[in-house]
């Protein structure tokens, strides 16, 4: 019984450490969009609206299938 | 930004070409961020700031007079009919973004009343590549509602700000120097990234009744929400013109030649200040009203209902039932020793063993013992706790109330010194009281419109994330739909930390800059004020006890000038910092006409210290007047150029004055009479 409920609260300290962490990263994937605003911001072909979402939305993506983010 | 050159070619006062280089701080002198430039007035110092800031954004001064006849007088009368003006500049003094620089060019036919403007990058190499939308590309790099406190024009209008709260244009321009635009923005993206995983969804998700009005509601709302956007916009731009223009007639009264004028401008001008200031105090009052209602309120009941807990419990335990009279230990004794207090034997399996064997059920022990003190200090510390609240409540009542009559008060002085104004009878004040009525009501009209709209948005947000949220729980099984879900839920959530992150930076900063500017005042100001930044970035001077200050000119101007220093300040130390969400998003240099124009001789020592430490690049435009040693002193270790704007008049001197200029012992003359031709030219001071 004390093994389980250890068992419980290891699980329950790795999902509480692993939400801290996903705050992290959410923050760590908006500087990358912002980053990605600014870069358009300078292109000399006053880069289109789309193509800018287009980037950001890519990013996401790829945020999501690198796991970052639990489901 | 960065400024490298400005070239003109017969712009105004200056025939032909002239140019400026500006001191660019580098390795070999870090230090060396101010340019210099000595003028007489008339000569072509506000001329400078106008050609860079007409230069990037077509704009010019309100009070820069003549504002169609921009060709050098005489070069217009030889034949010439063209002007222009180059601003060549950097993003950044360092890093990948200092190996390009920018050339911003305007030209303009002053026969056709037109003009042209480009912008060039310029690579490493010296190639030049013109940039497509050259005024996006400007006012997204220093948007140009910031001009007038990157380009402050200390002697013509020391007030950044309206006093009577109009400050939507100054909170605009702050959070673009403060780097929210790049946020806004990616809010914006994400917003419209959502829209589109929501339009995907729906067309995954089983066509029913109840998908095709769940699809119709959320087109309806993201349609009504891209209008209301729309009309927001609107609303804020008209806004931000109308309290420039009640900025600006206040000025104009100010500065009107009727001593009663102005004397009943300056009165509502404090009563203006003041009455702002006490309506964020009531909002604060009842903002911890609210909150002491929610924490102790409930206490209030519950006190009561405990207190006749308790006084059950205690009058239960007076008539000997709670606890029980007897413990339980005692009568497992009895049992233990078959024999009971007054001798006689107990025998296991009579009546009288069993009566006694019951008594253990209601026996008291030390668990019972604990709870009922237990029970009794709760009902106790409850009472305690509601004790001081209605009393807290109460002074707030009282706070708000007294803040009430005052605010009624203020009001009362406005009506009267606007009607005195009015009762003036002079007709170009009454021109002006009017103009401000009709400015004020507008303004007031469009507020009300802009707050209705935002309030609009937010309950079209709530409802768009909500039908979002059921069209994706009705998505068919599979991973395509797990995806897509999941995808759609992450960017909202995204969306939801942007604003958050959005809030806590302003308030941060709001903390920060006013911290810098109490410590600058704290240093430099020889009164004990302080100032404090409300919620729409409306600053006051305040006295010690809270009580607004009716500033003076100078004071007024050292206040500016030290809130504008420590936001760029902020905005500069954050640029520094790596991996940060808000980096700053404009970073202009400080160009100030005249900044010590207003300043007694002790604020001026403290200005000319603080200023060049807020900058990356300060640009000082300077006439002998306000030019003395001890300003000289201050900042002459930072100078890495400096220039003096050289008069040619074309006429005899006779009485005219000379207006020697001297530096570091040496005197330079300002002016030569009897030239071929009429203009200033720009000469540099080795």
């Amino acid at each position: 019984m004390s093994t389980e409920i250890d068992e419980i609260k290891n699980m329950i300290k790795e999902i509480a450490a692993s939400q801290d962490n996903l705050l992290d990263e959410d923050d760590k994937l908006i500087s990358q969009i912002i980053d990605i605003e600014r870069k358009h911001l300078h292109r000399l072909d006053g880069s289109s609206e789309k193509t800018r979402r287009d980037e950001i939305e890519k990013k996401i993506k790829d945020h999501l299938n690198q796991g970052k983010v639990i489901k | 930004m960065i400024l490298i050159k400005l070239s003109m070619e017969n712009f105004r006062q200056y025939y032909g070409e002239a140019e400026i280089d500006f001191s660019v701080p580098d390795d070999i002198k870090p230090h060396h961020n101010i340019t210099l430039i000595h003028g007489e007035n008339g000569v072509g110092k506000t001329t400078l700031m106008n050609a860079i800031t007409w230069c990037l954004y077509e704009r010019l001064a309100e009070d820069f007079e003549g504002q169609e006849k921009l060709v050098n007088e005489v070069a217009f009368s030889e034949g010439t009919r063209t002007c222009n003006v180059e601003v060549i500049f950097k993003l950044s003094k360092s890093g990948p973004e200092s190996e390009k620089s920018y050339r911003s060019i305007r030209i303009y036919d002053q026969s056709t009343g037109t003009q042209k403007h480009k912008v060039f990058e310029i690579d490493a190499f010296g190639n030049n590549k013109e940039h497509l939308s050259p005024k996006s590309f400007i006012n997204n790099i220093v948007p140009q509602e910031m001009c007038r406190y990157f380009f402050f024009h200390g002697e013509g209008l020391t007030n950044i700000q309206s006093s009577d709260g109009g400050s939507y244009a100054f909170r605009k321009a702050v959070r673009a120097i403060l780097g929210c635009t790049f946020v806004e923005q990616a809010i914006s993206d994400l917003s419209q990234i959502s829209k589109k995983l929501t339009s995907e969804i729906s067309s995954m998700t089983k066509k029913n009744k109840d998908h095709d009005r769940l699809t119709l509601e959320l087109d309806s709302a993201q349609r009504e929400k891209t209008e209301q956007l729309n009309r927001r916009e609107v609303l804020r731009s008209r806004i931000v013109e109308l309290e420039s223009e009640i900025e600006s007639v206040d000025e104009k009264i100010r500065n009107s030649n009727i001593d009663l004028a102005r004397q009943y401008q300056r009165h509502l001008d404090k009563s203006r200040t003041e009455l702002r200031r006490l309506q964020d105090q009531i909002v604060s009052s009842n903002e911890k009203q609210v909150s002491l209602i929610q924490s102790y309120g409930w206490k209030v009941f519950g006190a009561q209902l405990s207190q006749q807990a308790k006084a059950f419990i205690e009058d239960a335990s007076h008539k000997g039932r709670i606890p029980a009279p007897f413990d339980r230990p005692f009568v497992e004794t009895i049992l233990t020793n078959k024999s009971c207090i007054c001798g006689r034997p107990v025998i296991p399996g009579t009546k009288e063993e069993e009566e006694i064997r019951g008594l253990i059920e209601t026996a008291n022990d030390e668990l019972v013992g604990q709870k009922k003190i237990r029970a009794g200090s709760v009902a106790d510390r409850m009472t305690l706790d509601t004790v001081d609240f209605p009393q807290l409540v109460l002074d707030c009542e009282e706070q708000i109330s007294d803040l009430e009559l005052q605010i009624k008060g203020e009001q009362e002085s406005i009506d009267e010194y606007a009607r005195k104004l009015k009762q003036l009878g002079d007709s170009n004040v009454d021109r002006l009281d009017e103009q401000r009525t009709r400015a004020k009501n507008l303004h007031r009209e469009a507020v009300s419109s802009e707050g209705a709209c935002s309030e609009r948005i937010r309950r079209l947000d709530i409802q768009i994330s909500d039908t979002a949220k059921r069209l994706r729980e009705a998505l068919p099984p599979g991973s395509q739909s797990d995806n897509l879900r999941a995808m759609s839920e992450f960017v909202e959530k995204l969306e939801a930390r942007c604003h958050s992150l959005l809030i806590d930076m302003e308030d941060r900063s709001k903390s920060v800059i006013a911290n810098e500017v109490n410590e600058l005042l704290k240093k430099y100001s020889t009164q004990d004020y302080r100032i404090k930044i409300d919620h729409n970035y409306g600053f006051h001077l305040v006295r010690a006890d809270g009580s607004v200050v009716s500033k003076s000119k100078g004071e007024n101007l050292l206040l500016n000038l030290a809130f504008v220093s420590a936001l760029i300040k902020h905005a500069r130390l954050r640029s520094k910092a790596s991996g940060q969400i808000f980096i700053p998003g404009a970073v202009a240099p400080f160009v100030i006409d005249a900044p010590f124009g207003e300043l007694d001789k002790a604020y001026r020592s403290a200005t000319a210290k603080f200023l060049p430490e807020s900058s990356e690049q300060l640009i000082l435009l300077l006439s002998s007047s306000h030019w003395t040693e001890d300003i000289d002193q201050e900042i002459r270790n930072r100078i890495g150029k400096e220039y003096i704007l050289f008069s040619h008049k074309d006429v005899a001197q006779e009485e005219k004055p000379s207006t020697p200029l001297a530096i570091q012992g040496k005197i330079y003359q300002q002016a030569a009479y009897g030239t071929s031709r009429r203009m200033t030219t720009i000469e540099e001071i080795q």
